[in-house]
């Protein structure tokens, strides 16, 4: 039963444990201190991941990333540089496919009426 | 920072400031470990509920809803649950298993008395049902009022004043048998 007796009693070793809250331990704050910096990166990453690509990311993804691009860039400006610039050897074998370099190749490649065109004249 | 009420802070740190982290820790981590030593018993154990339960609010703080609760008031529960399921999981222990009550890092210009009284104390509370000694800590050692407790425990605060009172019942009882060896005479000191 409770008694003003009692109740001082009892108050003595509340105050007791009122005056030595214990001692925080060492470590204790820094290890909650990097729980929250681990959860912000955490929360940062999700967001991150979840965001919508610009068009450009998308591209990039799609070529499949810098190296490939750069690959790319690599091929796509060495043909535009033979292009302007042929090698020899290469400014003849065009002539001879485009038809500009002899009869012989002319009456090959040339075919004014195919059997086709004429297949389908028929009927 | 330390001007800032607690959501302020939660709010600042739900958006990446880690200074505000820093504040919440200074202002709270102490209570709470604190709190869970006295429901515990048990250094280690306390640190581990303390760090947890920091860590949840680190987790709620881009959820957390401004004037449904205290943070102070929030902790306090989130501590409280952790650690009567660790109580009532140690039950289903070997009680041998069970750490150590004593607290090591006790300051060393404590006496032996003051020592004792508070182990006859932490004693006692270990044998309350676990309601009424959250509630008589909550009430007594940590000073809430009874409507803060009421949130806590989600009780009304007649029942609160009900859990404190049987509680500090049985801690009488528990305690008057060793209150001359302890060093408090008859008229309570």
């Amino acid at each position: 039963m409770t008694t003003p007796e009692n109740d001082d009693f009892l108050e003595a070793f509340f105050d007791d444990a009122k005056k030595s809250a214990p001692d925080v331990p060492d470590g204790l704050m820094a290890r909650i201190m990097a729980d929250a910096q681990a959860e912000t990166d955490r929360r940062v990453q999700i967001a991150s991941a979840a965001a919508p690509k610009s068009v450009w990311a998308q591209i990039l993804g799609a070529v499949g990333g810098w190296p490939a691009l750069a690959g790319l860039s690599a091929a796509t400006l060495t043909g535009v540089w033979i292009g302007l610039n042929p090698p020899a050897a290469v400014g003849n074998t065009l002539a001879q496919v485009m038809g500009q370099d002899g009869a012989a190749v002319s009456d090959y490649m040339f075919d004014p009426i195919s059997g086709f065109e004429l297949a389908m004249l028929e009927g | 920072m330390t001007d800032q009420s607690d959501e302020d802070l939660l709010a600042a740190y739900a958006s990446g400031n880690q200074a505000a982290a820093q504040a919440l820790t200074l202002r709270h981590a102490g209570r709470v470990f604190a709190h869970a030593m006295r429901l515990l018993g048990d250094r280690a154990e306390a640190e581990d509920v303390a760090q947890d339960a920091m860590l949840k609010l680190w987790r709620i703080a881009p959820d957390w809803r401004s004037g449904e609760a205290q943070v102070s008031t929030w902790l306090y529960r989130v501590t409280a649950n952790m650690c009567i399921d660790r109580i009532r999981k140690r039950r289903t222990t070997n009680f041998d298993d069970l750490p150590e009550m004593a607290d090591d890092s006790a300051s060393v210009v404590e006496t032996m008395e003051q020592k004792e009284r508070h182990e006859a104390l932490q004693d006692a509370l270990d044998q309350l049902p676990d309601r009424q000694k959250q509630a008589v800590v909550l009430r007594h050692i940590d000073g809430l009022s009874n409507p803060e407790i009421g949130q806590i425990m989600d009780i009304t605060p007649r029942a609160v004043e009900s859990l404190t009172a049987r509680g500090k019942r049985a801690l009488t009882a528990l305690l008057s048998r060793k209150r001359e060896e302890l060093g408090y005479d008859h008229a309570g000191k």
